[in-house]
């Protein structure tokens, strides 16, 4: 059974310094991010054979702490294995994220934003990826989409899904609550169902949009 | 990464063009670029852009002990980040000369002219007072960060709701959103800077330069000003000096804009307390649309 | 014999895979065991509870203390549960440059593991963080002596000392196994004093977790071969991560995979089934000693 009422919106080429540049909406929760690359990388950082990645996540208020750190980590690692890096060796690609409202989802909000930045700036990609937020309510077995704060707390589990758009598989999984095996195949192919009909159409239609307009 | 550096071809164009009175995005040399600000649905949160640059500010409250020189005042912090989002060459971690001078000149100018009443941040003299901090982000650098970063926090400030506290006996209670209608902070004036940048020795200037015309001049002044007419900071910084008369003319331009600017700031809140009544979530708008400076 | 030394040094990562297609790895163990795990509780005398973990050549160690503190006014009911997980210079030679964000080396580094110590540091006390929080193993509100007035706070330090791989899961062991062990005093609060008073002659009272997180890590190479428990080795050539929580013989409470390859369904069902199989094994065999 499906539920969903959300609200996702997005919008490329927001700002003009950075290469590549997206703000995504969804609900109430909205991320910016900006993409520099490939540039000139710091000795230190360098890498002989392939481009190196990094990643900053800033966060709407306060210094970073350790969630930070490790969404960086994350998002990070996801990148690495999707950007074509080998294309341009000793280079720098830096993706920076902006935490602009936050109303949970802010994990799937971040990603769906970092892959419309990287399609902006034009860095080879070997497949797009799409995330999906949802949670399980437990007496009525149905999912809600992009779930807010309160219906998180009071889900039976939730949890963020990255999916590829070449066969649909599983990147990347950040679960919460405690459930099952069977329960998280349940969510599993619903959310992957929900990508294959949201989120992937929705990335379509606006990079036609970017490049019918030019 | 690394800037990238300004060739001699832009500087003698750029230096070549003021002689002619000509600036390379049309406008007049007293001219401010368009500015809009764009209030979000988090109390306290907003983005400001002049032109190009845009910047986000967002207001967060916390209780803390106070200091224990002032034991019945509230404490006020603004960080102004340089993020790496706004220009390739910024980095994250130790501040820049650029942002140390830029978090310094906003200190001077909100914080030392108290423009937010940090006594009625109090609630228990020496014990517990609010914290307000402001975090300011550049998210596109396009010249004069110092401006957008001073209206950002204006706007914000103004925006924000603190939640409501009751004192009894030992214990503090603070109430949710829901309870009790969380209070606005109290501005006593609202000191708006304006950035004057000098070419040629001081011989020509520029209200509100661009990224390209920050790199070429050479020197800045800076003056921070309220609608009253009084001067809250005023910073010259730079290789040249200045005639006594030219920062007089600086000063009358900066008291004309200031004035235009208060207006455009304060009506822009107005409307977002009636939006709120509406549950509208985001507004957008732009000064060009309201007045056209001269 | 040469040959084969030649092979292991010039191409690590195919001499290691003829290990695999035989289904078998090059230290004697299957595609799904885990290192031999050995685990000594009450080992720091100073500490309320503490507890040593040594996962082949792993070696962890926790130590809780506990305080008393005066809980902060938006949750007057909560004690405080505080973890910190240290991986210093010593524990690996990887570890070695104490900058921030330098990635050292750039040859054998899989884009999936290599990280930074701040990172790494980051990452696994979070991952404790969560664990406690997820499980619902501990409650912070069991933690509370009197509403508003006095809580224990538990500081739960975890330090590495020897890092051959796989540093989360034994992190995990030995925080639960340093939580049993976990003796609190009793403790009651004089209202008129505004104080709080100990009993004497102490009275030792060991905390009841509300079940036993086990973590399990496997990894992916190509073709899609699933193996548990990497050792440093295997975590330098391995392709994409996955990590799995388990607090009995149905449940879970975490399931993080990083980037790297995509996973199909039946890969992450094997996982899963792997991750409640090696719980169940360490729970009769470890936690169940004490």
């Amino acid at each position: 059974m499906l539920f969903d009422s959300s609200n996702l919106e997005a919008e490329l080429g927001c700002l003009t310094k950075p290469d590549g540049s997206a703000k995504f909406t969804i609900n109430d929760t909205v991320q910016l991010c900006g993409v520099y690359g490939p540039g000139e990388v710091k000795l230190m950082k360098e890498i002989a054979e392939r481009a190196s990645v990094s990643v900053v996540y800033k966060p709407r208020v306060g210094l970073n702490t350790n969630r930070e750190k490790v969404f960086e980590y994350t998002l990070r690692s996801i990148l690495d294995g999707i950007i074509i890096t080998s294309l341009h060796p000793r280079t720098a690609i830096n993706v920076i994220i902006q935490e602009v409202q936050n109303d949970s989802n802010y994990l799937a909000c971040s990603l769906n934003c970092a892959c419309l930045a990287l399609l902006d700036a034009n860095i080879p990609l070997k497949y797009t990826f799409a995330s999906v937020s949802c949670a399980l309510i437990e007496n009525e077995n149905r999912i809600i989409y992009f779930p807010n704060a309160k219906q998180e707390k009071e889900s039976l589990m939730s949890g963020t899904f990255v999916f590829d758009s070449v066969d649909k598989d599983l990147i990347s999984v950040n679960t919460s609550g405690v459930f099952d095996q069977d329960q998280f195949n349940f969510i599993l192919n619903n959310a992957r169902q929900y990508a294959i009909d949201k989120i992937f159409p929705l990335f379509n239609k606006l990079i036609n949009q970017q490049y019918n307009k030019n | 990464m690394r800037e990238v550096p300004l060739s001699l071809a832009e500087y003698d164009f750029v230096i070549k063009a003021l002689q002619d009175n000509l600036r390379l995005d049309r406008r007049s040399v007293y001219d401010i670029r368009d500015i809009k600000i764009n209030f979000l649905k988090t109390r306290g949160a907003c983005i400001v852009s002049i032109g190009n640059t845009q910047i986000s500010a967002q207001v967060s409250a916390d209780i803390v002990k106070p200091k224990d020189s002032r034991p019945n005042e509230g404490i006020l912090k603004i960080n102004l980040e340089l993020s790496p989002m706004g220009a390739q060459h910024f980095e994250v971690g130790k501040q820049s000369d650029q942002g140390v001078e830029l978090n310094r000149l906003l200190e001077k100018n909100l914080k030392q002219s108290r423009f937010l009443d940090i006594e009625t941040l109090c609630i228990r003299a020496g014990e517990k007072v609010w914290q307000i901090r402001i975090d300011l982000n550049v998210l596109n650098y396009e010249g004069n960060i110092l401006d957008c970063a001073n209206i950002a926090v204006i706007c914000a400030v103004s925006h924000f709701r603190l939640p409501e506290v009751s004192v009894t006996g030992d214990q503090i209670k603070i109430f949710t959103p829901e309870e009790r209608n969380p209070i606005p902070l109290i501005t006593i004036h609202m000191p708006i800077t304006l950035s004057f940048a000098f070419f040629d020795q001081g011989k020509y200037l520029v209200v509100d330069p661009t990224e390209l015309e920050e790199k070429c001049m050479d020197g800045k002044l800076v003056i921070g000003m309220n609608r009253h007419r009084e001067i809250c900071t005023m910073q010259l910084s730079g290789n040249m000096l200045l005639l006594k008369d030219q920062i007089k003319r600086c000063v009358d331009i900066t008291a004309n804009k200031v004035a235009k600017l208060t207006e455009f700031i304060q009506e822009e809140l107005n409307k977002t307390t009636s939006d709120l009544d509406q549950n509208q979530s985001v507004r957008t708008s732009s000064l060009a649309d309201k007045m056209s400076l001269t | 014999m040469q040959d084969i030394d030649i092979n292991k040094a010039t191409q690590p990562y195919e001499y290691y895979l003829k290990f695999i297609k035989e289904n078998c790895r090059p230290d004697n163990r299957r595609l799904s065991d885990i290192r031999p795990c050995n685990v000594t509780v009450n080992c720091i005398n100073t500490a309320n509870g503490s507890s040593l973990v040594k996962l082949g050549s792993t070696n962890v160690i926790c130590g809780i203390n506990a305080r008393l503190c005066r809980p902060k006014e938006d949750r007057p009911n909560k004690g405080y549960i505080i973890c910190n997980v240290e991986v210093p210079a010593l524990c690996s030679s990887k570890n070695f440059k104490s900058s921030s964000s330098a990635q050292s080396g750039g040859f054998t580094q899989s884009s999936v593991s290599s990280a930074s110590i701040e990172q790494t540091q980051a990452m696994l006390t979070q991952l404790m963080q969560d664990i406690i929080a997820e499980s619902k193993c501990l409650n912070e509100e069991d933690l509370c002596i009197k509403e508003g007035k006095l809580a224990w706070i538990l500081y739960i330090d975890l330090i590495c000392l020897n890092n051959d791989g796989n540093v989360q899961d034994a992190c995990c062991l030995a925080m639960i196994s340093a939580l049993k062990n976990l003796k609190l005093y009793e403790v009651d609060f004089d209202e008129e004093e505004n104080k709080p008073i100990v009993k004497y002659p102490l009275i030792l009272k060991s905390l009841v977790l509300n079940n036993e997180p086990v973590c399990t890590s496997l990894f992916a190479l190509e073709e899609n071969i699933l193996l548990t428990d990497p050792n440093k080795q295997e975590e330098d050539f391995m392709k994409t991560f996955v990590l799995i929580c388990s607090i009995d013989t149905k449940k879970i409470c975490l399931i993080r995979k990083l980037g790297g390859f995509s996973l199909k369904t039946e890969q992450l069902n094997l996982c899963i089934n792997r991750a409640l199989e090696n719980g169940k094994y360490l729970r009769e065999n470890v936690y169940n000693k004490f």
